[in-house]
C-alpha cells in the first residue's frame, strides 16, 4: 500500500517538474485535418496593421515577425508559444468560422501549472470567439496555482482568433 | 532585597535597549528589502540586471569564452553559454547549440541542433522553428537553404516553409569562425550585465547571504535577539502593569 502511495506521489511529482511533450505537431495536424490531407503551411506576417493588437493581447512584444498556419479553407490551425512564468508553453488551436473548435497543449515546460493541459480546462475554450475589445466571448475559469499558465493559454486563444480574423479579412 | 531586584530590572532595561539598538540596524535592512521584494513584479526586479562591475565581481560572475562562433558575409553570431549574440547585441537565450549561420538576400538563417531561427538584418527574430538533429547549414548561389539533418541533406526553396531531400553538392556550408578581440570584449561586458537580476541582490541582502556565511549568521543572531527583545519588552510591560495596579 505504502509503495503504491509513494509511486503515486512520485508520478505527481514527475508531472510537476518535468518538461513534457504531450503531442507532436505533425500528429496534431493529422488529427486536426482528419488524417487525410494536411495542407501546406502558410505564413502570416505580423505587419503594422496587426502588431498593436498582438501587443495588446500579449502585453509585450510578440518576439516574432511571422507565424505559420495550416488552412484548408474551412478550418485553420495555429501552433503558438507563450511564456507561462519563465518557460514556453506550446499550444495548438483549431478555428472554424472564427470560433475555437479545439485548444490543446502540445508541450508544457514550466514546473507548475501543468493542470491546464487537461481537457476539463481546455474544453472551456470551445466555441469562443473574439469580441471587438479583443477579449474572449466568455471568461475562462482559472485554476489555483496555475494562474500564469491559464493567462498564457488565454492569450494564445485570443491571438489565434485574431490571426484567423486577419487571414479571412477581405482585401 | 528590593535594591537587588531593582538592579535586576535596570539590567533588563539596559539589555532591552541595547538589543533594540543592535538588532534595529539589521531590522531596518530586513524591513526595507522586505518591502521592496513584496513589489518584485511592479518594480520589475526580476528583469532588471546589475551592470555594476564591482557588484558582479563580488558575486564572482565572469564571462566565459564563446563556445560557438559563425560568420556570415556581414555579421558575427556567437554563443556564450545559453546566450546568443548578433554582433555585440544579445538576441535570445537557448539551450540549443548553434551549428551555423547563413545570410540570404531576404534574411539570416541560424541553425541550432534542435531548431532554426530566422532573423532580419537588424537582428529582429522573424520566426523560430523546431527542427531536430541539425548538424549544419549552408546555401548555394541560388539562395536556396540547405541543412544537414542527421545523415540527410534537406533543401528549402520557399524561405524555410517546407523541406525536401537534396542530392546537390555545390553547397557552401557555414563553418566555425573566431571573434575579433574587440567584439569579444564588448560581448563579454554585455554578457555579465545579463546575469544577475536585481531581485537576487535584494533576496541575498534580505537573508544576509550577500555578505556570505557571516551575513547569514548575523541575521540569525538578530532573529534570536528579536525574540529576546520581545520577551524582555513583555517582561517590562508586565512589571509596569502590575506595579501600577499595586499603587492603585
Amino acid at each position: 500500500m505504502s509503495k503504491k502511495i509513494i509511486l503515486l506521489l512520485l508520478t505527481f511529482w514527475c508531472c510537476g517538474v518535468q518538461a513534457e511533450t504531450y503531442q507532436r505537431q505533425d500528429d496534431f495536424l493529422i488529427h486536426a485535418f482528419s488524417d487525410s490531407n494536411v495542407p501546406d503551411p502558410k505564413i502570416l506576417w505580423i505587419d503594422q496593421t496587426i502588431k498593436p493588437h498582438v501587443q495588446k493581447i500579449l502585453q509585450h512584444n510578440a518576439g516574432f515577425l511571422r507565424t505559420r498556419y495550416w488552412d484548408n479553407g474551412t478550418r485553420s490551425v495555429w501552433i503558438l508559444d507563450e511564456v507561462g512564468k519563465i518557460k514556453l508553453i506550446t499550444v495548438a488551436v483549431i478555428i472554424e468560422q472564427q470560433k475555437i473548435v479545439q485548444l490543446k497543449v502540445l508541450a508544457f515546460r514550466e514546473s507548475r501549472g501543468w493542470e491546464v493541459k487537461h481537457d476539463f480546462f481546455t474544453h472551456q475554450f470551445k466555441q469562443l470567439f473574439l469580441s471587438d475589445q479583443l477579449r474572449l466571448s466568455k471568461n475562462i475559469d482559472g485554476i489555483s496555482g496555475a494562474t500564469l499558465s491559464v493567462r498564457a493559454l488565454t492569450k494564445i486563444a485570443q491571438l489565434a482568433l485574431l490571426f484567423d480574423q486577419k487571414i479571412h479579412e477581405h482585401p | 532585597m528590593s535594591i537587588l531586584r531593582s538592579k535586576r530590572w535596570q539590567t533588563l532595561y539596559k539589555i532591552h535597549r541595547y538589543i533594540g539598538l543592535v538588532s534595529g540596524i539589521v531590522l531596518l535592512m530586513l524591513a526595507i528589502t522586505g518591502i521592496i521584494l513584496n513589489h518584485t513584479d511592479g518594480l520589475k526586479l526580476d528583469s532588471r540586471f546589475i551592470q555594476n562591475q564591482t557588484l558582479l565581481n563580488w558575486y564572482g560572475i565572469f564571462s566565459p569564452t564563446p563556445h560557438r562562433v559563425f560568420k556570415t558575409q556581414n555579421h558575427y553570431f556567437s554563443q556564450f553559454d545559453q546566450s546568443l549574440y548578433f554582433n555585440q547585441h544579445f538576441i535570445l537565450k537557448t539551450s540549443d547549440v548553434l551549428q551555423g549561420a547563413i545570410e540570404t538576400k531576404n534574411f539570416i538563417a541560424l541553425a541550432f541542433n534542435n531548431s532554426m531561427v530566422l532573423l532580419s538584418f537588424d537582428g529582429e527574430i522573424i520566426e523560430q522553428i523546431k527542427k531536430p538533429n541539425l548538424k549544419k547549414i549552408g546555401s548555394n548561389e541560388n539562395q536556396h537553404i540547405f541543412v544537414q539533418q542527421a545523415q540527410q541533406i534537406l533543401i528549402s526553396t520557399d524561405d524555410l516553409l517546407s523541406w525536401k531531400k537534396s542530392d546537390l553538392t555545390n553547397i557552401q556550408w557555414s563553418y566555425a569562425s573566431t571573434l575579433p578581440k574587440s567584439l569579444e570584449k564588448n560581448i563579454k561586458h554585455n554578457f555579465r550585465g545579463q546575469i544577475l537580476p536585481l531581485e537576487r541582490v535584494f533576496l541575498d541582502l534580505h537573508s544576509g547571504r550577500f555578505f556570505g556565511q557571516l551575513g547569514v549568521l548575523v541575521v540569525d543572531i538578530c532573529g534570536g535577539l528579536l525574540i529576546l527583545l520581545v520577551l524582555s519588552g513583555a517582561g517590562i510591560w508586565l512589571r509596569h502593569t502590575f506595579s501600577r495596579r499595586r499603587k492603585k
